[in-house]
């Protein structure tokens, strides 16, 4: 599955990695193939596959797992980001279901290498 | 105590203050029948929280083996006798039933892949210790940009499934370890080889230097990573 090729709507002349805002549809698309990626990997029915489900606890992933999904993804949208700094956002965010790995999913899409560049201005 | 229970030790791996063993899960078909003389309370209840059974028998494998290793090294007089605590981060710790420090252990670290559960356990003069398994598999050749430092392909063949999974096991044991995550960047993390006692040092570029060492055993690599008081 990793690797798998999925068409999105993107024009990537257009993408500006500092503000790039996933629609409604992209970030459902996104929640699907997580799903998908997850039952694939993991040998468990989609349809037992919620956004509340944990991925370690009940689908018994392990912590590759979650590179493997953000390596997909960064791939996919053409996003370079320093595996640290989404170290750095995981330690900020602890991702544990499959409704909080789609939201990093969209976060990193979105901000690209301004991950934490909000957050640090807000906290300062 | 131990309910026939078979703990396999991995002597390679072992060194002064660092006692490591291993379960093979598959050969316990009935572990779980035997949680309850295992766990403690507050165990117990994480137990019964987990849902894949999968996951639940390499859960309860991991502290079973942390618990007889101790017991079987005279650390702890039995399973009951300590309890496997967890920090905010998610770092283990062998804790005696009022939650201090089992006395003699200063550290623990624990790793389950598929069929197999291991423990390390740390003892002075070690302060530090992670441990970690890995199955040998394609299945890191797409996450090699994302965990490989350009420095690890002079010490290691990092086109073969065998390296990568020692590359990765060493540097997850090193975050165990030193107690990070994801947030230090595996890729920072990199591993040379001592010539003089063919033994492995792992390191960031301004971290502690950790001692390793490896076994492969059934096509799984095991790595521990080791850090002096």
């Amino acid at each position: 599955m990793i690797g798998a090729t999925r068409h999105y709507e993107i024009d990537i002349d257009k993408v500006d990695h500092m503000s790039k805002q996933l629609t409604e549809e992209e970030k459902s698309q996104i929640y699907d193939d997580i799903k998908e990626f997850l039952s694939e990997e993991l040998d468990v029915p989609a349809d037992q596959i919620t956004p509340q489900s944990k991925i370690i606890d009940d689908l018994n992933g392990d912590s590759m797992i979650y590179l493997e999904l953000v390596e997909m993804f960064k791939k996919r949208f053409d996003v370079n980001v320093e595996v640290r700094l989404i170290g750095q956002y995981f330690q900020r965010h602890p991702i544990y279901t499959v409704g909080e790995t789609a939201q990093a999913v969209y976060d990193i899409v979105e901000r690209g290498d301004n991950l934490l560049a909000d957050e640090d201005k807000a906290s300062v | 105590m131990d309910q026939g229970i078979e703990l396999v030790e991995l002597s390679a791996l072992t060194a002064p203050g660092v006692e490591i063993a291993l379960i093979d899960i598959e050969r316990h078909p009935h572990l779980e029948d035997a949680a309850d003389q295992f766990l403690e309370p507050d165990e117990r209840a994480r137990f019964v929280t987990l849902r894949s059974p999968h996951r639940r028998r390499e859960w309860l494998a991991a502290r079973v083996c942390a618990k007889l290793l101790a017991a079987r090294k005279g650390l702890i007089a039995g399973p009951h006798e300590a309890r496997i605590a967890q920090d905010r981060s998610g770092r283990p710790a062998l804790v005696d039933p009022a939650g201090r420090a089992v006395t003699g252990i200063t550290d623990c670290s624990l790793s389950h892949k598929g069929r197999f559960a291991c423990a390390c356990l740390g003892r002075p003069p070690i302060a530090r210790v992670g441990i970690d398994i890995e199955t040998v598999s394609p299945r890191l050749r797409s996450l090699r940009d994302a965990f490989v430092n350009p420095s690890d392909a002079m010490e290691f063949h990092v086109d073969t499934d065998a390296d990568l999974a020692l590359l990765w096991s060493l540097k997850e044991a090193y975050s165990k370890a030193i107690g990070a995550g994801l947030h230090i960047g595996l890729k920072n993390i990199t591993s040379n080889r001592n010539p003089a006692t063919n033994s492995l040092r792992v390191r960031t570029l301004a971290g502690r230097v950790a001692h390793a060492r490896h076994v492969v055993y059934s096509n799984c690599v095991v790595a521990v990573c080791f850090i002096a008081q």
